[in-house]
């Protein structure tokens, strides 16, 4: 994050305060009350006497329940995999499709808008057509196996497969994220730094190593982070596409805290779940801009 | 210097990425021609040679159940359109805010404020749907435009805030202070001087926002009830006792992608543009 | 008598049309149920006419399935009234009617000549919508499983003599074990037996996670855990609560529920039941087990290609059959039947904290008067099954929604034999029953994908289900649970 402070602080600060204020206000009022009440939930039990909701403070029984919840900690490990593994792809993916984009090239503007397609259909859509083409029997993906001479693939059904349909699917819509993100990074790269690393003689793996890449981490760790604290939250695209299953292979910490909170009703139970994730997503953020520290210091220069 | 090599390659993987892009909006699209035979005995793929379209889902979709159809779309443009231009504008504000001046409230600093409101996008939306619908139950917010329009304002705004943020600290402060020599209050130089020049960024800040709240679903689902559903719940309930309903979502779908294209195509000059701080 | 009060219900029906003054002007009702066109139809058909009549307004509210109970749930819970009537499978009525979500209907019903309360098949209007001995709701659907069965395939003689050969007994039509079932399965699998040029499978069930995958499962446990006369075995043990899930019989249900699956239509792990009901008829499986709507939409469905090709049957059993309070497996000579109330059916309920519950009975009773409800059950895409004496009666009107007369009988033989059959078994009906079902759904998707053994799986249910009833406390559930079989209680 680079922040450039104004030195000293000789202007009102009334305006300022008024400039932000609205963000804040916004924020703090639909963020902060229901942050206490479902933490609020997570330690306590939830009843309905009487037809109104009353929370009983009951201390930590619900993270004990959670630690030795194996459904959890599998939901858990699934997040993680779906998390790394699609966005690791997709930023590889939306790296090599910029760097092209970024080049020379005629149909730029069909190639720019074509490419951005995917992120805006709603993820409930995505899903519906990624099951319909990933049908066992009626799906063109195994048609298409058949007519190579290859067997059909339970691409949602197969236990060891579906987490990665599920991936492929979060790939295929959300790479124009990190194209979108690291095209701006890639063309604000000043034309002049790469000439002269030309001028030096680099070759073109030498001149991406030292210049491109560097020059580009702002770009590229703005990308990562916005994509994963999205990834981390997944449902919408599972819930369709598989609801969890088969087995528990697909269900992530947000199905789950959903089937736990809204549909069985365990509402303490289900705020517990969330809040797990919330930890998650907090800790990874902090060790990801951590362990980007470095880079990010490069970038201020 | 620009070898014949690379330019093929280049083509090949854009030409090769663009099919793999068009292949699953190809399938949505020829689904909503389909006849229910021909999706159940499928796969066929190309019309008038595989199967013989029909408009009959699309002509129902307008005609008989116009009705059901047309409050979502429009609830979904009146949504996503202005809580995505607030979201825009706000943010910017803060983001201008966050980087002219400096800030102090207890021990966080600027750089600590905006972290905050950054991380206010972790959080899961389950842990704020439940206790919102509360919240709007009492303030009578519940199924109503304003309350989506609030909501996701506050889901779009660290989006907007960030990389509001980021253009601005690069944006030289030399031509504002050159305004606000001349007598001009902040709020004019931000107004007459920033915004004309972050425009491009805006823009793209606003589509994004845009995206975000036009296919938002879990909180559409758990605040809207009939007056307000979105699209994606429309989409969503054609899903039935007899199984998804391929065609209807295919549709629907296809319907629903078309607003947020136009915007693209419409701002596509400034998209890129506008993500690039211009500082460098 | 019956017919008596059937025809009084027209005459009064016709005054309050010609004679009485509007009675609801000015009332707005609010519907809630899910998205049309399954159950809110026959809410969009009759509300016009109702609407003349009282000179009341309906307005018709939906939300997608999986939303239904955490709507509903909320406003009531929250006091939101959102809504004045809402309709809700019948299972979630101990959780409404527990908590005195529901207004109590027993006075209305006994003033209302309308409704025929006495048409209503008893195994409805006596265990499905009361709790605690309280009417709460009035039924609108009747909902069973069913087992189907293609009768191309099976009443096929080549192919009947080719079976006998290859398991050494006759193919049963229609097979009365879930063994024979196996059999029947994988001799019909993976072979064009249709001659459409593609390969047919042996079966379709529903299986995928978070759907009504559960529902399956109890179908084909009945058989193998229900004494006749012994109430209780599906479930939990009545004398203590202790959950049965886990018994043997129990288990090798889940035993055959797994194995079937590689007698199944490709990918039917991640099936839910509304589309097990197109592959069907699709014309892609031989056997299935579903509710009534297989029935229709095969019979009468644009889509469908087994239109007069389809047998009907009550639910397989088993020959030997665990008994919980024994402890041990018991033989039968003939196979041991035990047909499911899947579900128990969509019922419609009044939120007691409405200000209008006097019109929105009478939008119900209207809806569910015997006329407009055989009008409802026997037009397309209402998802209403039948649940009346007078639904099974007269074959013209499903004649009329595209049945042939033979398929008719056949179809509401299937569904009446299984509500009148002496050993038919109640789905749970307890406060949290939600939660039983939610813990038992993602163990039984690990014992279908092979990640647990059906016994471990099943373990891990009983497990959960013991922690949730120690959670909303023994005493009550037991006393639910009782109360739900017909036990006495004290």
């Amino acid at each position: 994050m680079s922040v450039r402070r104004r030195k000293g602080g000789r202007v009102v600060q009334w305006q300022g305060r008024l400039f932000l204020t609205p963000t804040v206000v916004i924020l703090l009022l639909l963020t902060i009350f229901p942050f206490l009440f479902t933490l609020a939930m997570a330690f306590g039990k939830v009843s309905f006497e009487g037809g109104t909701l009353r929370i009983t403070i009951t201390g930590v029984r619900n993270w004990t329940r959670l630690v030795h919840d194996s459904r959890f900690w599998n939901s858990l490990v699934v997040t993680l995999k779906i998390v790394s593994l699609s966005v690791f792809c997709e930023y590889v993916l939306g790296l090599l499709l910029a760097m092209l984009l970024n080049r020379r090239i005629r149909g730029q503007t069909f190639f720019r808008v074509t490419f951005l397609l995917p992120m805006m259909l709603a993820p409930i859509a995505v899903g519906y057509i990624w099951r319909m083409m990933l049908n066992d029997t009626r799906g063109p993906f195994n048609d298409f196996l058949r007519h190579l001479g290859f067997r059909a693939v339970g691409w949602l059904s197969d236990p060891n497969v579906a987490m990665y349909s599920i991936v492929l699917t979060d790939i295929w819509q959300w790479t124009p994220f990190m194209i979108l993100i690291l095209l701006a990074g890639l063309q604000g790269i000043p034309k002049d730094y790469i000439e002269a690393a030309k001028v030096d003689g680099a070759s073109g793996w030498k001149i991406f190593f030292y210049v491109t890449f560097p020059l580009l981490a702002p770009a590229s760790i703005a990308a990562v982070f916005l994509r994963s604290v999205e990834a981390f939250k997944i449902i919408d695209i599972i819930y369709i596409m598989t609801g969890g299953g088969p087995g528990l292979v697909t269900e992530s910490l947000t199905l789950y805290g959903y089937s736990v909170g809204l549909r069985a009703f365990d509402l303490a139970y289900g705020a517990t779940i969330s809040f797990s994730l919330f930890f998650v997503v907090l800790a990874s953020s902090v060790l990801f801009f951590l362990l980007t520290r470095k880079a990010r210091q490069i970038s201020l220069e | 210097m620009r070898s014949r090599v690379a330019d093929v390659l280049t083509y090949f993987v854009l030409i090769a990425w663009t099919v793999v892009v068009i292949f699953p909006i190809f399938w949505m699209v020829t689904t909503s021609f389909k006849e229910k035979l021909d999706v159940f005995l499928g796969p066929k793929y190309l019309p008038w040679v595989d199967f013989k379209p029909t408009p009959k889902w699309w002509v129902r979709i307008f005609t008989v159940e116009r009705r059901e159809l047309i409050t979502p779309f429009v609830n979904s443009l009146i949504v996503a359109g202005i809580s995505s231009f607030f979201a825009a504008l706000l943010g910017s504000m803060a983001a201008y805010a966050l980087t002219r001046y400096r800030f102090r409230f207890g021990p966080m600093k600027n750089d600590d404020i905006l972290l905050w409101i950054v991380s206010q996008r972790m959080m899961p939306p389950i842990i704020t749907a439940l206790a919102v619908f509360l919240m709007f139950r009492v303030t009578g917010l519940l199924d109503t435009h304003m309350g989506l329009i609030l909501v996701y304002i506050a889901f779009n705004l660290p989006l907007a805030v960030w990389i509001m943020a980021n253009f601005l600290s690069q944006i030289p402060q030399s031509i504002e202070e050159a305004a606000l020599v001349d007598g001009a209050s902040r709020a004019q130089a931000f107004f007459r001087v920033v915004v004309p020049m972050v425009l491009p960024s805006l823009s793209a800040t606003f589509l994004l926002c845009f995206v975000f709240a036009w296919n938002e679903f879990l909180f559409a689902l758990i605040l809207t009830y009939s007056k307000a559903q979105t699209m994606p719940i429309l989409i969503a309930m054609q899903h039935f006792q007899r199984g998804p309903q391929w065609w209807d979502i295919s549709a629907l779908s296809t319907l629903a992608v078309l607003p947020p294209i136009a915007i693209t195509i419409g701002l596509q000059r400034y998209f890129i543009k506008g993500l690039i701080p211009i500082g460098k | 008598m019956r017919k008596v009060l059937v025809a009084i219900g027209i005459l009064l029906l016709g005054i309050s049309v010609f004679g009485a003054e509007k009675r609801f002007e000015g009332v707005t009702i609010t519907v809630f149920t899910q998205p049309p066109p399954f159950i809110a139809k026959p809410v969009q058909m009759f509300a016009p006419d109702w609407e003349r009549m009282t000179g009341g307004k309906v307005r018709l509210i939906t939300a997608p399935w999986a939303e239904l109970y955490p709507k509903m749930y909320s406003s009531f819970a929250l006091g939101a009234r959102l809504y004045d009537i809402v309709i809700f499978p019948a299972a979630w009525l101990p959780d409404f009617a527990g908590a005195g979500f529901l207004a109590p209907l027993d006075d209305f019903i006994a003033k209302d000549p309308r409704i025929a309360w006495d048409d209503i098949l008893p195994v409805y209007r006596e265990r499905i919508v009361t709790w605690g001995g309280t009417v709460f709701a009035v039924p609108v659907d009747g909902d069973c499983h069913i087992f189907y069965y293609r009768k191309d395939a099976l009443e096929n003689s080549e192919y009947q003599a080719k079976f006998k050969e290859k398991y050494g007994y006759d193919l049963p039509v229609p097979p009365r074990t879930w063994e024979e079932v196996r059999d029947i399965a994988e001799f019909f699998n993976g072979w064009d037996w249709d001659n459409d040029g593609r390969p047919e499978y042996g079966v379709v069930e529903a299986r995928r996670k978070d759907d009504q995958a559960y529902w399956t499962f109890f179908s084909r446990a009945a058989g193998y855990v229900s004494i006749p006369g012994q109430p209780g075995g599906l479930f939990f043990d009545p004398e203590t609560m202790e959950p049965l899930i886990n018994s043997p019989g129990h288990v090798k249900a889940l035993e055959d529920y797994i194995e079937i699956m590689k007698f199944g239509v490709p990918g039917m792990i991640n099936m839910d039941s509304g589309e097990i009901r197109t592959v069907f008829a699709a014309g892609e499986a031989a056997m299935a087990i579903d509710w009534g709507d297989i029935g229709v939409l095969s019979e009468v469905g644009e889509e469908s290609v087994v239109k007069g090709k389809v047998g009907y049957a009550i639910l397989p059993g088993a020959t030997t059959v665990w008994d919980y309070k024994k402890g041990e497996w018991v033989e039968f000579a003939e196979p041991n039947q035990a047909p499911y109330l899947a579900f128990g059916g969509w019922v419609a309920g009044i939120d007691a904290k409405s200000p209008n519950i006097e019109a929105a009975y009478d939008f119900i009773s209207f809806l569910a008067s015997p006329e407009n409800s055989y009008r409802s059950v026997t037009t397309p895409e209402t998802g209403f099954n039948p649940y009346r004496y007078s639904h099974f009666e007269k074959l013209s009107g499903w004649i009329a929604f595209g049945f042939s007369p033979e398929a008719a009988a056949a179809y509401l033989k299937a569904i009446q034999d299984t509500i009148a059959h002496p050993n038919v078994q109640p789905d749970l009906r307890v406060p949290g029953g939600a939660r039983y079902f939610e813990a038992l759904d993602a163990e039984l998707a690990l014992a279908a994908a092979g990640q647990k053994s059906p016994q471990e799986a099943l373990d891990a249910v009983a497990g959960a289900w013991e922690r949730i009833t120690e959670e909303l406390g023994r005493e009550n559930q037991l006393k639910a649970y009782r109360l739900s079989l017909g036990l006495p209680v004290e």
